[in-house]
């Protein structure tokens, strides 16, 4: 599939590809049908269904807003309903009571949005709440401001505000007729999908879907979540202002329940599920589907209660939920192959030279001969200590063992090291700098890489899009580009570049994880059991790639449990027993240490040992082989 | 503003609070027990609502009565929703969980529009205007009553969950759900009871209600936002924390709509929502899960 592609973007070979790689993306694809409604509505359609396709495209353009952060960021808002609102009442009242022209107003209201986004998403966003606090939050924004605005004089209160057609034209964005609101939409639809697109071809595209598909990978990336987070939601909040102030002019008339209500939020939901989130023509597919479909149910039922056409919408949606998972558009994609048109292909320059691995720039204080200083480190959880108090150093150029039973508190160290949480008490240095209580993506901005025992795998990404997106934090597309190559080619998975990153097997995920860390340009790279379950053959391979990196520069700290892996590789080992340093030394003086074999067997087995020993005393006691 | 009128706010609103906590127990066991946040928690409660309506139209019952005579055919509902809908998305991603049970107040809200049309029902009984009176404060006798039942049948469940064995298992699975089958627990089974449990229990808070309020095709919505507002603030999936949440919930709100006496005053309750989360990130009593 590599090479085949259509629109392989590759900068550099022709400067147009990208535009033309724009083109054919579905960006654009969703612009035309949208244009393709336009065409019809206007060729075939009479006055009312003008109108109901101008409100259509409105839905449609707020559901392709709200798929920014829901679809693409994974983070489900509540609160698009005070951003249409905002929109649309800064756009009513500014233009009807001090005369601003409606487009000037409408950046105030997107202004306004995105700053309400902004203090919506700091609790949630910044102390990494779930999802669903996130959701209540926004809905709770949503109420307040229908609330809100319901009581304020100025803005018309529960009754609405009219706005009298004086003036018309485009700078007013008022028209005697329908056609031209229609035209109107459709720009704005464009524009949205097209900038969408280019964002999402961007860094930002490769860091929002790390950021949804897995946030303890895309954090020790180096990706700053907050700000991942925050800039979608703000890009998302002001662009459905926008499409507020349309709204307004279209209608004429505002009140809370129209422009608040819940109902804009429900159906965005609706439309976008039901089309397929977290692509661009899915929910412009959901959308052209379901809006006519529930006008005509608005008609037919008219005689009945006003409201219960909404039956069809909540079967639809159920039925699309348990039966169709992907939506519409996954249901096209399998009925016509993955690929029947192009998606954005990120290009990776292949065959990359075995030079050494780049580092970071800020890392240029490496002639300190102490890369890590831990004094005193401990952690506790509510009442259980996790880890007591741990003294250790790490030397410049070292490959140091961290051994010890299961629950020393060997990964609770690696954690503190990587900014998963702070250290309860004790210092932490990296070449004699602090970096207790750093975040993890400023960890791994000041050199610390680390993988993860259970791998963390970014689910919708290829090898190669994951590796290069653990490159791209303060790094540029082109540089990230080459970093990827260089790694992918030192880790070995270079074949599988354009596999998927949830088909590997077990042995390659682990060089994944490796591989991610060295993406991201460490002097310090902590590989937390990257052996466990691997075949001896495998385990070799490792080995060897260790040694390399070593070889480059890179100073590694490892926890294993494959013991003749650890006795081979490490320079110097260190045992954690609950919590604590129990030894220290070279491997053949810590596998002889009574106190290691007694944390490792118990201290019966140290005695069947110590005769063993003295039975054999040629013997290596070092074989204490895997978990214990 | 005077400080009797503060003081009866906030007493009706503690009342109040008392039969919310209720209905939000209900819905933060089934998230405990499943991981399930139902954002159709309110419509079923608003079925059991228009139940007691009928029942009480029938047969002149008083509300409470009528409550307890629907709690059969309201675990039934619970049951079979559980079996067609929940139990498919049980471990999905949080927004496939949401967007269902949006799907299925929808469907729920637009049938109790189509059966029952948009107009205003309620149930008359002698308890009705009833009131007692303390001092300069004057309590409804049916808001009291109904907190009290409310209260009482927390209380119930409170018991149920730590004193039985099947309450051990209930909280064994919303310990762990792995681990509690492991332990030779039927986890499926209980997650079906669970939630056909908690809907039942749904009956007894909308027999409390209908002896003072009313019902109409957008209570459910109402109940629903509110009783989710209640789980988050106070902790997801912790029942204590919702228990607090809702009598704090209560009484913010009776206050608030006292103390700004215009359209607006429910504004100020989801802004302290907010500002609630911003200092206790984890619930009120910070117990909370966090993921």
């Amino acid at each position: 599939m590599s090479g085949s592609s259509k629109t392989v973007a590759r900068p550099g070979r022709n400067r147009w590809a990208p535009f033309i790689g724009l083109l054919r993306s579905e960006g654009a694809v969703a612009a035309l049908l949208v244009w393709v409604v336009v065409a019809i509505t206007l060729a075939f359609l009479n006055a009312y269904w003008v109108s109901v396709v101008v409100m259509m495209l409105v839905w449609c353009y707020l559901c392709t807003a709200w798929n920014l952060i829901g679809g693409y960021v994974g983070q489900v808002s509540f609160g698009h309903g005070a951003f249409f609102g905002v929109g649309a009442y800064g756009t009513a009242y500014l233009s009807t009571t001090h005369g601003i022209s409606p487009w000037l107003s409408m950046l105030v209201g997107m202004a306004l949005s995105a700053v309400l986004a902004v203090i919506a998403g700091y609790i949630p966003f910044r102390r990494n709440l779930s999802h669903l606090v996130f959701a209540l939050l926004t809905l709770a924004l949503a109420y307040a401001v229908f609330y809100g605005v319901s009581g304020v004089r100025a803005l018309g209160g529960t009754n609405g505000m009219f706005m009298p057609l004086d003036t018309t034209g485009l700078a007013a964005m008022r028209f005697q007729d329908l056609w031209p609101y229609l035209i109107v939409v459709a720009v704005f639809n464009t524009v949205l999908l097209l900038v969408l697109q280019v964002l999402l071809n961007s860094r930002y595209g490769f860091i929002w879907r790390a950021t949804r598909d897995n946030e303890a990978a895309a954090a020790a990336s180096g990706i700053n979540l907050l700000k991942s987070k925050q800039l979608a939601f703000a890009i998302s909040a002001a662009a459905t202002a926008a499409v507020g102030g349309f709204y307004a002019q279209f209608v004429g008339f505002i009140d809370p329940h129209s422009a608040l209500g819940v109902h804009v939020i429900i159906q965005i939901l609706l439309f976008s599920v039901v089309g397929g989130t977290g692509t661009l023509l899915g929910p412009v597919v959901g959308t052209f589907a379901l809006f006519p479909l529930g006008e005509i149910m608005r008609v037919e039922l008219m005689s009945l209660e006003a409201g219960s056409h909404q039956l069809v919408y909540g079967a639809a949606l159920v039925v699309v939920i348990l039966l169709l998972p992907g939506g519409l558009i996954g249901l096209l994609r399998r009925a016509m192959g993955r690929r029947w048109f192009s998606s954005f292909k990120l290009f990776v320059p292949e065959g990359a030279a075995a030079e050494p691995l780049p580092r970071r720039r800020g890392s240029v204080a490496e002639n300190h001969e102490k890369v890590l200083v831990a004094e005193g480190v401990g952690r506790d959880f509510g009442g259980v200590v996790a880890l007591r108090s741990v003294d250790l150093e790490v030397r410049r150029g070292e490959i140091l063992g961290l051994i010890g039973p299961n629950g020393a508190g060997k990964t609770t160290f690696f954690n503190l090291l990587g900014g998963t949480f702070p250290p309860s008490r004790g210092r932490m240095e990296l070449f004699g700098q602090g970096i207790g209580g750093l975040a993890p993506h400023e960890c791994t901005h000041r050199g610390i890489a680390r993988t993860f025992q259970i791998t963390q795998t970014f689910g919708t990404f290829t090898v190669a899009e994951a590796v290069f997106t653990a490159a791209l934090p303060e790094r540029t597309f082109d540089e990230a580009r080459e970093i990827a190559a260089q790694v992918l080619a030192r880790v070995g998975l270079d074949v599988r570049r354009d596999v998927s990153c949830a088909e590997l097997t077990l042995s390659e995920q682990r060089r994944l994880e490796i591989a991610r860390a060295l993406a991201t340009g460490p002097s310090l790279l902590l590989l937390d059991e990257v052996m466990a379950g691997l075949t001896p053959t495998e385990v070799t391979s490792v080995i060897a790639l260790i040694r390399g990196l070593r070889a480059d520069g890179i100073t590694v700290v490892i926890i294993e449990h494959v013991m003749h892996a650890v006795m081979e590789l490490c320079d110097r080992i260190v045992v954690l027993d609950a919590g604590e340093v129990i030894a220290e030394g070279l491997p053949a003086e810590v596998s002889r240490d009574h106190r290691v074999i007694e944390a490792y067997l118990g201290k019966r087995a140290q005695q069947v040992a110590a005769a063993a020993a003295s039975d054999n005393a040629d013997r290596q006691g070092g074989r204490a082989d895997d978990d214990v | 503003m005077s400080m009797e009128l503060l003081l009866q706010a906030a007493v009706s609103g503690f009342l109040m609070g008392g039969i919310y906590a209720l209905i939000a127990l209900a819905l933060a066991l089934v998230f405990g027990v499943m991981g399930v946040l139902n954002f159709a928690h309110g419509d079923l409660l608003m079925v059991g609502m228009y139940g007691v309506v009928l029942i009480c139209a029938a047969t002149n019952l008083s509300p409470f009565i009528a409550g307890l005579l629907i709690v059969p055919a309201m675990v039934l509902i619970g049951w079979v929703v559980f079996i067609l809908l929940i139990r498919p998305i049980v471990g999905s991603a949080p927004l496939v969980q949401a967007q269902l049970t949006i799907g299925m107040s929808f469907v729920i809200q637009s049938a109790a529009l189509l059966w029952f049309g948009a107009d205003l029902f309620n149930v008359r009984s002698e308890l009705g205007s009833s009131s007692i009176r303390l001092g300069d404060i004057v309590i409804s006798a049916p808001l009291l009553i109904g907190c009290l039942v409310a209260l009482l049948a927390s209380g119930l469940l409170a018991w149920f969950l730590s004193a039985t064995i099947w309450g051990y298992r209930i909280r064994a699975t919303a310990e762990d759900p792995v681990m509690a089958q492991l332990c030779g627990v039927p986890v499926q089974r209980v997650q079906r009871w669970v939630f056909a449990g908690a809907t039942g229990s749904l009956a007894i808070a909308a027999g409390c209600l209908m002896a003072f309020y009313h019902v109409t095709p957008v209570v459910g919505l109402q109940f629903s936002v509110l009783s989710l507002l209640i789980v988050v603030l106070g902790g997801l999936g912790d029942l204590r924390g919702a228990m607090v949440a809702a009598l704090v919930l209560g009484v913010a709100e009776a206050m608030t709509s006292a103390i700004f006496n215009s359209a607006s005053a429910p504004a100020a309750l989801y802004i302290l929502f907010g500002a609630a989360l911003l200092l206790r990130p984890h619930g009120l009593l910070g117990r909370g899960a966090t993921v």
